[in-house]
């Protein structure tokens, strides 16, 4: 839990898109940056410090944050890249406004992966070369395994399943959208087949985070309650996969007792259908095996249990190295009445954000957004 | 935010893209232990470490337990048989894959380890997925079988459903 918080004030994302085509990867994040600094009733001269996170080898551009650091607002600024994942730029961001190392910085974060001509193949340079590599370890086989060991261990009704793709799909489709796949029933990785994976999307995303003292009246704050990020073993078989035993702890970091329950909504990044249950579950919304019971609830919630992912998430549209800080965002964005089409009413007073990455949620973060500075009793 | 619309007509004919191939080689250095480990393959040994603070036998060989933080001391020598932990079925073609799909990609714990390898589980017929996936869960016994010809990679050895002992 977090004292004096800094807030989001400010947010943007480029439209969903496949394939973007009629820009180039630089003009995407000026427009993100461009965008948040807008929604922030900022501009770049009010910016202290810029933290990006890249994909380099997704984009082709290694060391990819000098190439696109003017496009970020970085010239002349502090700069600062995290190569991990999108949600530990905003993580870092946090802990260098609490640190009192600046008292407005821009966090802008992308994924650009039409760029590649097979990013199923870039995908296996995330592989250990010697053991893993050769035997065409990926992440949607790693969710394979993780769907895998979660069906072995707890009953699974199909008809779950299909509900939480279908409440995805909805809500994403009304969110950003996002229309079905037509060849999703071809199966990917047992038991998983197309229409249960992330489906990449080109997108650039970007904050502005600020410190307490620089909330105006004139922004409409996320307060930052609560932040914790933890990783686990590469390894998968050191790793029970039928739960995220990072999301579990990065919960208990940001929300004291580790259990979401009594926030308003949750936005959670998902590796599949299947795995969504699971990461429910990791964050204390419903006990071992019964994740299916709350995965699809995407709508109105009469006994105040939260609402999950009202975004519709990532399954249907995932920016790679930006799924997850999406997740954050969207959450942000509805406490701060700015989730468009599905905006929750009333305005949301809290929400979690939770991320995952590395093969089958090897690491985790998770963040709680109130509306009120001092959190929510 | 408003975003300038992209201006069809005025660029028609203007490229779209720019298009590059990039053929990069690497040579990464095993290390002393994972070295020794593949060099054990050609022997048909399956060679793993044992961390001396949890005193589990790591396979494949490390030279360190990451989940101790301590480097690993004496070297153990694990069966051919053991249990399958975990598994999916892959249907992704990639370059340069020594089998084509779809396959059994899987997770086996060995007599004698504490930790599960991967590896292909083959043997399975695969034109009929349900039927296959019930003949498999966790649990399931397996052994080890090695190419006639092994060359220290971990492509040497699989996994198929034991036969009985």
């Amino acid at each position: 839990m977090l004292d004096g918080g800094p807030a989001v004030i400010g947010a943007f994302h480029t439209p969903v898109r496949r394939q973007v085509f009629d820009q180039s990867l630089e003009e995407m994040i000026f427009e993100a940056a461009r965008g948040a600094l807008l929604d922030a009733n900022l501009t770049i001269e009010d910016i202290d410090a810029v933290v990006l996170s890249t994909s380099d080898q997704v984009e082709g551009r290694v060391i990819e944050s000098m190439v696109t650091n003017g496009a970020a607002g970085g010239v002349g600024r502090d700069v600062t890249t995290i190569a991990s994942a999108g949600e530990h730029a905003f993580a870092y961001a946090c802990l260098r406004i609490l640190a009192g190392q600046a008292r407005r910085i821009l966090v802008v974060v992308w994924s650009k992966e039409s760029e590649g001509t097979d990013p199923s193949h870039a995908d296996r340079l995330s592989a250990e070369p010697f053991l893993l590599r050769p035997l065409g370890m990926t992440t949607p086989a790693a969710a394979g395994l993780q769907a895998s060991a979660y069906c072995a261990k707890y009953a699974l009704d199909p008809a779950d399943v299909a509900a939480v793709r279908a409440a995805r799909e909805s809500a994403a489709t009304a969110a950003v959208g996002t229309t079905p796949v037509s060849d999703g029933d071809a199966m990917v990785a047992w038991p998983l087949a197309v229409h249960d994976l992330p489906r990449g999307c080109d997108l650039a995303a970007a904050v502005v985070l600020a410190a307490p003292g620089e909330v105006t009246n004139a922004h409409t704050p996320a307060w930052v309650n609560g932040v914790g990020w933890i990783s686990s073993s590469y390894e998968l078989a050191d790793r029970d996969l039928s739960t995220f035993a990072a999301l579990e702890e990065a919960a208990v970091m940001a929300l004291g007792d580790g259990r979401a329950h009594n926030v308003d909504l949750v936005e959670v990044q998902e590796i599949s259908s299947i795995g969504s249950f699971a990461a429910c579950e990791a964050l204390g919304l419903a006990g071992p095996g019964l994740g299916a019971t709350v995965a699809a609830r995407g709508s109105a919630t009469p006994d105040g249990a939260p609402v999950v992912n009202p975004s519709g998430g990532n399954l249907p549209a995932n920016p790679g190295n930006a799924a997850g800080f999406m997740r954050l965002l969207s959450a942000a964005q509805q406490i701060r009445g700015n989730a468009g089409a599905v905006q929750l009413t009333p305005r949301p007073r809290s929400a979690v954000g939770a991320a995952l990455n590395g093969f089958a949620g090897q690491s985790a973060t998770v963040v709680l957004f109130t509306s009120d500075p001092e959190g929510v009793s | 935010m408003t975003t300038t619309p992209f201006d069809n007509a005025a660029t028609s004919s203007a490229p779209a893209f720019f298009e590059q191939t990039w053929d990069l080689s690497y040579r990464h250095a095993l290390g002393q232990t994972v070295g020794a480990f593949l060099a054990g393959l050609k022997d048909k040994k399956l060679l793993g470490r044992r961390c001396p603070t949890c005193e589990r036998a790591l396979f494949p060989a490390r030279s360190f337990c990451d989940r101790c933080h301590e480097p690993t001391t004496d070297w153990v020598e694990v069966g051919h048989r053991g249990v399958l932990e975990m598994f999916t079925i892959v249907y992704e073609a990639f370059p340069g894959m020594l089998v084509d799909p779809p396959y059994v990609l899987a997770y086996a714990r060995l007599d004698g380890a504490d930790t599960a390898v991967v590896g292909y589980l083959k043997g399975l017929d695969l034109t009929d997925v349900t039927k296959a996936t019930q003949l498999i869960t966790t649990g399931t016994p397996i052994q080890v079988r090695f190419s006639d010809n092994p060359i220290g990679q971990v492509t040497d050895f699989w996994f198929e459903l034991a036969s009985p002992a």
